[in-house]
């Protein structure tokens, strides 16, 4: 079940793939997995990073990976107490 | 404290063995641009054959000397993982090929924050009045610990040494060290290491040896022998090491900043260890820093290790994008984990900065 939380985390997603990682805004939708996006292999690590100091939670190593989708990142990451 | 330790000069010195990405990729399955996006790395120097820490070491601080206009100091400290052999330690050697004399000499061991942690002992040191100068060099050769088939590691490390010269001084003038912290934590000192060549493998090839003597345990002798060789590379867990680096860089800085009472804004530079261009991307993004705030020649010389803060500032205060009244923070991390770092306000420098590259690069030096 998609909760308003979860979907503001998701735009939160969303927009730092956009902005910091200058991902093309028409492929980034809640099916994509991030290894649809074509990241090398600091960008998920960087992107842990980022969303931690976004997002106010401390994501495990190994939390997010590339076979996730935005979507099930954006539930992942509200499980975790995402605060938006 | 009425007594500081103040930065009184700076010199840096790379091998003259440059070592590009296409070189590696001739050898490695790697290129150029994989190398570039993923490390912010062009080229790295290296040390020839015969060449030890030492010699960068010796370079380094005879330029550190020049540049604060002294030809002495009463105390020397080499940050270094890379010592010329285990025991003694490199420092004395140093000490006497530069012409200090007897005076006390010693290594510090903290891996790529070695330099903070030097900086901070000889400091503390100058401040209890044990000394009144001190030379502080940071001095690495990675490029003879690393595994040749290695790729992750192969492209990250160079070697260099970069050297301050500190002097007696009060807490309130431009170069003053002040805010220093520190941290450890040695639960996770697997992340970086270099197993071999200690007690511990000391001990399993005793016991090996021991085993052959007596007919016995032969072997688990042949299988630790064997893992002994191994022993001797680098290794690092990537991942973990970036994510730990962002971290605990960020939560140094801010400690320092708030030691001595800077806003995060107020640092005009932030000078962090040259690991990868990335790491310190994503810490700059962290505290809010502004690119241009942060010092970089990672391109130019990769990771030295505990060479890459004294190498960064050279090149920065000679460029010009470091200068004399900047609000400047040095922050390392390395292996341990180790971690640290230190504030002060950039000093004019009697002899100006002396950096690795340029005309006084000069076999007369």
């Amino acid at each position: 079940m998609t909760t308003t939380q979860q979907t503001a985390v998701e735009r939160c997603i969303s927009g730092v793939l956009v902005t910091e990682f200058k991902v093309d805004p028409d492929t980034v939708t809640a099916d994509a997995t991030f290894s649809s996006l074509k990241f090398d292999s600091l960008v998920l690590i960087e992107l842990t990073l980022v969303l931690e100091k976004e997002l106010e939670i401390a994501i495990p190593d190994g939390g997010l990976t590339d076979d996730m989708t935005i979507g099930q990142a954006a539930a992942f990451l509200t499980d975790l107490g995402a605060a938006l | 404290m009425s007594r500081a330790a103040v930065v009184a000069g700076l010199g840096a010195w790379t091998p003259p063995t440059l070592v590009t990405n296409d070189d590696l990729a001739a050898r490695l399955d790697t290129d150029d641009e994989w190398i570039r996006t993923r490390t912010g790395i062009r080229q790295r120097h290296v040390v020839g054959p015969g060449q030890a820490t030492s010699d960068l070491a010796v370079e380094a601080g005879r330029r550190a000397l020049a540049s604060a206009g002294v030809e002495r100091a009463g105390l020397l400290v080499v940050a270094t993982s890379t010592p010329d052999q285990p025991l003694p330690a490199t420092a004395p050697q140093v000490a006497d090929r530069l012409g200090l004399g007897t005076v006390p000499a010693f290594d510090v061991s903290a891996v790529c924050t070695g330099f903070v942690y030097a900086l901070a002992t000889a400091a503390g040191l100058i401040a209890t009045g044990v000394a009144d100068t001190a030379l502080v060099i940071g001095a690495d050769a990675f490029s003879t610990i690393l595994d040749p088939a290695d790729r992750a590691t192969r492209v990250l490390f160079g070697d260099g040494a970069g050297a301050v010269l500190l002097r007696a001084g009060s807490p309130d003038e431009p170069g003053a060290l002040d805010g220093v912290h520190l941290g450890s934590d040695g639960s996770q000192h697997r992340l970086i290491e270099r197993p071999g060549g200690g007690s511990r493998t000391g001990a399993a090839l005793a016991a090996a040896a021991g085993g052959q003597l007596n007919g016995q345990l032969l072997a688990a002798g042949d299988a630790d022998g064997h893992a002994a060789a191994h022993d001797g590379y680098l290794t690092m867990q990537g991942r973990a090491v970036f994510a730990q680096a962002v971290q605990r860089t960020a939560e140094t800085v801010r400690a320092t900043a708030e030691r001595l009472r800077w806003p995060l804004e107020a640092i005009d530079r932030l000078v962090l260890h040259q690991a990868n261009a990335r790491i310190s991307a994503a810490v700059g993004q962290r505290l809010g820093t502004p690119a241009d705030r942060l010092v970089s020649n990672i391109d130019r010389v990769g990771n030295t290790a505990a060479a890459s803060i004294p190498l960064v500032l050279a090149d920065a205060a000679a460029a010009g994008d470091l200068r004399p009244g900047h609000r400047v923070v040095l922050a390392g991390f390395g292996g341990g984990l180790t971690w640290g770092s230190v504030g002060l306000v950039w000093p004019r420098l009697r002899g100006g900065p002396i950096p690795a590259a340029g005309p006084s690069d000069s076999p007369t030096l």
